[in-house]
């Protein structure tokens, strides 16, 4: 456990003076044992050797979900555990190749083919090589929605620090190196209602891994690897597999922006307050991806109608079990 | 009902987990109001997964199916739940009727030689079904004002598959809805809902019968479907005049006073419960005479040109079997002895 020293980009990540010994903390100069001169086998393992069980350097022990030492449950979850039971469901980041369901256009549509096929796919650790996913048709990129690619830590959080909440790449699809720079297409920030959160890469941020603090562009965020999941319907040109056995056709969609008060509505769950952190709901309150899911992993269960749900079968880190986060909306 | 609920009860009872579920096995269930995935929600019900998808939906209002008929008898033709109203059976226990007969067969004893399977001769068609075309709810309306308007009919409109259907939210007697979405409805009518749930007719040879009592075959009480008044059915009555409103009359020697209205002048009174074979037990309930979801019945000569609210005698158009519970005009007879 270290005692964490509160700034801008949180631990070795970031805001490096010109003197930093924190690359040592990742980079081994003549013996690292994988690319990238990175320290440890795989990236998980190079991750969870600070931000593993029991907190070995970070007290945000992302394995267990929990925060050391009081044991508060993160924000994000956990990957193995959460709340003290086993995940049901998690986010890959061993780097096995998964289909990011509804993944699809963003990735011609930012940059044509070369946005898979690119030789620069693999100039930053983790970027993922890609595979058509369940349902694609040969010839047909945007076919059926579903692109395989080999998920880690470094897909989603930049190890070097990030103008975004969380060190969350300002750019998910980096198809050039310098993939903070908000004149690219595909930039993304990602700010919160944590003090300091405009600005999550300066002086004055104070992180709070416990307590959500929801502001804006995490839809747009997840939505840069699960684009189509944003739109109400699928355009009719684009049908879309969800490996239900229903094949490839046109499929209707939850609004992922809508404000709750227009619609009458009231949560218990998470929103994005986009004018600041209120403790009752504001007329501006939105639900966003993580209002119903976790990031890392989920320990919710689903039995009945709510098992075996297609495409993950699994419990698909909902925050709560089985329908719990229609309900408790809804009120059906 | 088949090897899903099996999977389904396993899965619970590994998980030791407890949570408020349909128990639709065996014999008739004594469940909860509503029933199924229709209603009674805990706050980490697992319902709105048997008929919703999240993000790929394949039907409007993010249904699992691509219309709203599909999704309901994706279960209730006996792969889902036990009420298959596909076939008009009980699936968990073979050869039951069920009460609301059934919509491509039922098995219903239409002329007393028995209950047997066969295809449905008319129904309360809805949108989906094979050869569907919108149809006229007759009697809609105020005296006078037409045969009825056009409607496209579907389940959700008399059922609200999320229940709590009643007025101010109370559940009801098959999650009907207390005011079909319908233009030109008359005022809600919650048909309250009963504890124990007993789907299937009753009767000696487990179909209708001409036994007193169970000659039309059902008992529709309030509070449990095993009591053995009958009081709920005229409660149904004023619901099916919600949309059928002009055909429903309540009072004595109503066949012999004119309404006024062009098409339903002189009504017979529909306002009594009952459902014996004794004329003077009173007035008929619309259930005494009809089912609600399709009848096998056949008519003859004189029953099968009868017209349509609105045509001409003798002018083609032509009313089929109009639900009703017995072959031809047997529903008559039966009552009246003549
Ligand atoms: C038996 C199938 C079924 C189940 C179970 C079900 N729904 Fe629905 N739902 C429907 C149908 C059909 C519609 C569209 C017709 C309508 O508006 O009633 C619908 C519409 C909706 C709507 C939009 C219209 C409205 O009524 O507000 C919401 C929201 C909704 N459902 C939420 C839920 C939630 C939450 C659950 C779980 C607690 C749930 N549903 C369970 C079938 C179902
Ligand atoms: C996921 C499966 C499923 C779907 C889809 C479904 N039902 Fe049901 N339904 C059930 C089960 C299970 C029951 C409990 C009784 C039984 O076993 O048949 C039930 C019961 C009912 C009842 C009797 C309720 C009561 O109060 O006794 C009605 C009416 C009904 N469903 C109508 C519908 C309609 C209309 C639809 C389409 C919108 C629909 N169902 C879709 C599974 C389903
Ligand atoms: C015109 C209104 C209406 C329509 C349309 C309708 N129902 Fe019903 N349904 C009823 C009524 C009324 C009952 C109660 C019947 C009884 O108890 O005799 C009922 C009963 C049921 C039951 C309980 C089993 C039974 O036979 O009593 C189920 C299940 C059901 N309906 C499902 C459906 C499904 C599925 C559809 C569409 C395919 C549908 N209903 C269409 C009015 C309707
Ligand atoms: C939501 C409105 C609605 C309700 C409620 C309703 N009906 Fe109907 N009914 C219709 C429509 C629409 C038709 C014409 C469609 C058809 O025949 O398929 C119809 C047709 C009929 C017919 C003629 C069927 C035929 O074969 O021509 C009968 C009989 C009938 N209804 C009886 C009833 C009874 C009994 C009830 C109550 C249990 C009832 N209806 C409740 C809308 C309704
Ligand atoms: C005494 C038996 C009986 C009762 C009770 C009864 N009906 Fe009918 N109904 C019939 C017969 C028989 C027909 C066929 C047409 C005819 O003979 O007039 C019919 C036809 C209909 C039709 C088709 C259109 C029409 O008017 O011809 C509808 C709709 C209908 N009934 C609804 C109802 C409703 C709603 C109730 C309860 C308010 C009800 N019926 C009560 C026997 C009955
Ligand atoms: C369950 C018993 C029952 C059934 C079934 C029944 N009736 Fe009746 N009928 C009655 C009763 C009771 C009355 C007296 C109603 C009143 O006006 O209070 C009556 C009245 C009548 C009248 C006299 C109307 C008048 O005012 O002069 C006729 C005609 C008639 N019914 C014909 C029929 C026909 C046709 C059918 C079949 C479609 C039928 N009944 C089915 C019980 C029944």
């Amino acid at each position: 456990m270290r005692t964490g020293v509160v700034s801008a980009n949180n631990g070795p990540h970031g805001n490096y003076s010109p003197t930093t010994d924190k690359c040592a903390g990742c980079h081994r100069t003549h013996t690292a044992t994988q690319g990238n001169l990175l320290k440890g086998n795989t990236i998980a393992d190079l991750c969870f050797s600070c931000h593993g069980s029991g907190g070995p350097g970070a007290n945000t022990n992302v394995v267990d979900g929990r925060l050391e030492p009081s044991g508060m449950p993160l924000n994000g979850g956990g990957f193995v555990n959460f709340q003290g039971s086993p995940t049901t469901s998690r986010h890959t980041y061993d780097g096995s190749q998964h289909p990011a369901w509804g993944s699809d256009t963003p990735w011609s549509s930012y940059s044509g083919c070369q946005g898979c096929h690119g030789p620069w796919y693999q100039q930053w650790p983790g970027a993922p090589t890609f595979y058509p996913g369940p349902g694609n048709q040969p010839g047909q990129m945007a076919g059926a929605g579903n692109v395989q690619m080999p998920v880690t830590c470094v897909s989603c959080h930049d190890a070097h620090g990030a103008r975004s909440y969380r060190l969350l790449t300002n750019r998910v699809m980096a198809d050039v190196i310098e993939y903070q720079d908000p004149t690219l297409p595909g930039y993304v920030q990602v700010v919160s209602n944590e003090v300091g959160g405009l600005n999550p890469d300066q002086t004055g941020y104070v992180p709070n891994y416990t307590e959500r603090r929801y502001r804006d562009g995490i839809t747009s965020w997840c939505a840069s690897c699960h684009y189509l999941y944003q739109q109400r319907q699928s355009d009719p040109a684009v049908p879309f597999d969800a490996a239900d056995g229903l094949g490839a056709q046109i499929r209707y969609r939850h609004s992922i922006t809508v404000t709750l008060s227009s619609q009458g509505l009231t949560t218990s769950l998470p929103l994005q307050q986009p004018s600041g952190y209120s403790v009752t709901q504001q007329p501006t309150d939105k639900v966003a991806c993580i209002t119903c899911h976790y990031a890392h992993g989920s320990n919710v269960r689903m039995i009945g109608y709510a098992a075996n749900v297609a495409p993950t079968n699994d419990s698909a880190l909902l925050r709560m079990d089985n329908r719990g986060v229609c309900e408790d909306c809804h009120k059906k | 009902m088949k090897h899903r609920w099996i999977i389904v009860l396993a899965l619970v009872l590994t998980l030791v987990a407890v949570w408020a579920m349909a128990t639709p096995w065996g014999t008739p269930p004594t469940a909860l109001a509503d029933n199924g995935p229709h209603g009674g929600y805990t706050n980490t019900t697992d319902a709105c997964s048997g008929c919703h998808r999240t993000h790929t939906a394949v039907g409007p209002h993010l249904l699992k199916s691509t219309s709203s008929y599909a999704l309901c008898i994706s279960c209730h033709n006996g792969a889902g739940a036990n009420t298959d109203v596909v076939d008009g059976l009980w699936q968990g226990t073979a050869g039951l009727s069920l009460k609301g007969g059934g919509f491509t067969y039922a098995t219903m004893n239409v002329g007393f030689t028995g209950a047997v399977s066969t295809t449905t001769s008319s129904q309360h068609k809805v949108i989906g079904m094979s050869g569907y075309t919108n149809d006229t709810v007759w009697g809609i309306g105020a005296i006078g004002s037409g045969a009825g308007s056009m409607l496209a009919l579907e389940c959700i409109t008399c059922h609200d598959p999320h229940g709590k259907a009643g007025t101010g939210g109370v559940a009801t007697y098959r999650i009907l809805r207390a005011s079909p979405p319908v233009a030109g409805i008359g005022p809600a009518i919650t048909v309250p809902d009963v504890t124990a749930k007993n789907y299937v007719i009753t009767g000696t040879v487990n179909a209708y019968t001409t036994t007193v009592g169970a000659y039309y075959g059902v008992q529709y009480p309030t509070g449990n479907d095993t009591d053995t008044n009958n009081s709920n059915i005229t409660t149904i009555s004023s619901w099916c005049a919600t949309c059928h409103t002009r055909i429903h009359v309540s009072t004595a020697g109503s066949g012999g006073t004119n309404s006024g209205d062009a098409f339903y002048g002189y009504r017979h009174n529909t306002g009594g419960s009952n459902v014996s074979n004794v004329y003077t037990n009173g007035a008929p309930a619309c259930f005494t005479c009809h089912v609600v979801h399709g009848t096998t019945a056949s008519m003859g000569t004189n029953s099968s040109t009868v017209p349509e609210p609105g045509t001409a005698e003798g002018g083609g158009t032509y009313l089929d079997s109009s639900l009703l519970r017995v072959n031809n005009r047997g529903a008559c007879e039966i009552c009246h002895n003549k």
